[in-house]
């Protein structure tokens, strides 16, 4: 079942230290569609985090509401309605490997489930079912978390929150810090999970090539503002490489614009990934 | 965690921002043990009137003194009712077996109440006004005359600046790893108290595994960058001791005199 996850005239502060807040997001009306992948990009301190975190709760609006189906959050929510919310929206952080904790990978895996109630029965059945799923096997169940590698660490993290059955995820930076490979096996099996489970995902990067490759929608954020909302495509498509928002464009769309310049022609189509180029190239008969 | 005081130090350019760190140290210690001092009323008030000033001269709101208390009040609270209820003496207002209110009783709650708020706002005063560097340049000139005994001075206020520097880093860290875990779940400060501590294990854990990591990078960092244990060190930091240092020193000799007079 998809979610329905809606900003309405939303503000919120960041608490710098005991004293100095931040009002890092102003105003923000958003309605994120469902059942697709959604990334937000924008720089350090545009309001990216604090947009997710927003999403179950774990900061407040200080004005304004969040709507997350039919569950409200806002300035004054109470905890059920929270815990009800975090039920159902799976968040991974930035560096989630940090939130491992118990014995085995086993338990780790099951803290999550068992808090929304499981027993251990379904919560072992639940831990079984997602190690696969994020491409390990249960051999690892009985090893300590800690001795685990790097990118192992992120996907028994990922799997723990996976376990919960959320009906949406929202992830911070889910590849941050991995080695390219593992990198992309997490973003693979990611992707593939929203389609399986025909879920809303919602992911925060800095890279444009995993918007291009993962993403169907975007959002830029800048100075706690949303200044793009639409499809990847008609958002980039229509940028040059030296937009005045320094918005990165993919290295295949970067590539075009050189050989439309070197070669003298447009291409019909204009691309993002190295496939829609090759498939444009192939096209044209240049190949 | 964000709005814990504890390491925080708040850049403005008062008087009390601008004394010598060591002097400021020292009559910190001074103040704190005169607090003990307080024991009648007159003695009190004095000190109240002293602090009060020195808050002010510190340029630094009132509002965020009292945030520094607030963890604290349950604490303070309990030891004023243990005061109250427990300490006999002059007319007693209400008798029951062990328990016994009294004047007497009432007044040491309330020396009591204000010792630890005086206490704590004192040592606010010297960490919201004093970079950490330089109390832990204070700690090593006082440390100093150890060096005799041949006590690794350096090598502590080393260590001390290091501890000091992750406070905040660890607070951060702390509201992270909440922050996953309640997204995991977990609520916190709900249930009995076993199971309000069975709440706290998913975050030390993360917490302490981290920080032992931190430490393990921290250390071959400074060993790449050359440090050795026991090497002699320099400072680029001088610390001078101005006029208005003295001055100061002067003022507290005198607080510390009246009190003796005022006491009882």
């Amino acid at each position: 079942m998809a979610m329905q996850i809606e900003f309405k005239s939303v503000s919120a502060d960041y608490q710098l230290g005991p004293i100095k807040s931040k009002n890092v997001l102003k105003d923000v009306n958003l309605k994120i569609k469902t059942n697709r992948v959604t990334v937000i990009i924008g720089k350090t301190g545009s309001g990216k985090s604090t947009l997710l975190k927003l999403m179950n709760g774990l900061i407040l609006p200080t004005s304004g509401e969040v709507k997350i189906d039919e569950h409200v959050i806002h300035s004054k929510v109470n905890k059920q309605t929270l815990k009800n919310i975090r039920a159902d929206l799976g968040m991974v952080f930035q560096f989630p490997e940090a939130q491992l904790f118990a014995e085995t990978v086993l338990d780790d895996i099951m803290f999550g489930p068992l808090n929304f109630g499981d027993t251990q029965e379904s919560a072992k059945e639940k831990a079984k079912e997602v190690i696969t799923q994020v491409g390990l096997s249960e051999s690892i169940f009985t090893k300590s978390p800690l001795e685990l590698s790097g990118g192992q660490k992120r996907r028994v993290a990922i799997a723990g929150v996976l376990a919960t059955h959320p009906k949406s995820l929202i992830l911070d930076e889910p590849g941050a810090g991995l080695d390219p490979s593992s990198k992309k096996k997490i973003l693979d099996f990611l992707k593939s999970w929203q389609i399986r489970k025909n879920a809303t995902m919602v992911m925060v990067t800095h890279d444009i090539e995993e918007v291009v490759n993962y993403a169907d929608d975007l959002i830029v954020m800048k100075n706690g503002e949303i200044i793009f909302h639409d499809s990847v495509y008609s958002i980039l498509s229509n940028l040059s490489p030296d937009n005045q928002w320094g918005i990165a464009l993919p290295e295949a769309r970067l590539l075009q614009l050189e050989l439309e310049k070197k070669l003298g022609f447009k291409f019909d189509k204009i691309c993002l990934t190295a496939n829609q180029l090759a498939e444009q190239i192939e096209r044209k008969g240049l190949a | 965690m964000k709005n814990l005081l504890l390491g925080r130090y708040i850049a403005l350019s008062s008087i009390i921002h601008r004394l010598d760190p060591r002097l400021k140290l020292v009559v910190t210690l001074l103040f704190i043990a005169s607090v003990l001092l307080i024991n009648n009323w007159e003695t009190l008030i004095f000190l109240i009137v002293i602090t009060f000033i020195l808050m002010k001269l510190s340029q630094i709101g009132f509002k965020i003194y009292l945030k520094g208390i607030k963890p604290l009040i349950y604490l303070i609270l309990f030891t004023v009712v243990l005061q109250v209820l427990f300490k006999a003496g002059g007319e007693i207002y209400v008798e029951w077996g062990i328990i016994k209110i009294s004047s007497y009783g009432i007044e040491h709650g309330i020396f009591v109440f204000f010792r630890f708020v005086l206490i704590i706002i004192l040592s606010t005063i010297l960490t919201l006004t004093t970079k950490p560097i330089q109390i832990t340049d204070a700690i090593y000139f006082l440390l100093k005359p150890l060096k005799l005994f041949k006590a690794p001075i350096e090598d502590i206020t080393l260590m001390l600046s290091i501890a000091l520097r992750f406070i905040p880093t660890l607070l951060d860290e702390t509201e992270r790893v909440m922050q996953a875990q309640m997204a995991r779940g977990v609520t916190f400060g709900e249930g009995n108290l076993l199971k309000q501590m069975q709440s706290l294990t998913p975050i030390f854990l993360p917490l302490f595994a981290n920080s032992l990591n931190r430490a393990e990078e921290m250390a071959n960092g400074l060993e790449v960058r050359g440090y050795q244990v026991g090497k002699k060190r320099t400072s680029y930091r001088s610390l001078i001791f101005a006029k208005k240092d003295g001055v100061a020193f002067f003022l507290m000799i005198i607080v510390i005199v009246i009190l003796f007079f005022l006491r009882a």
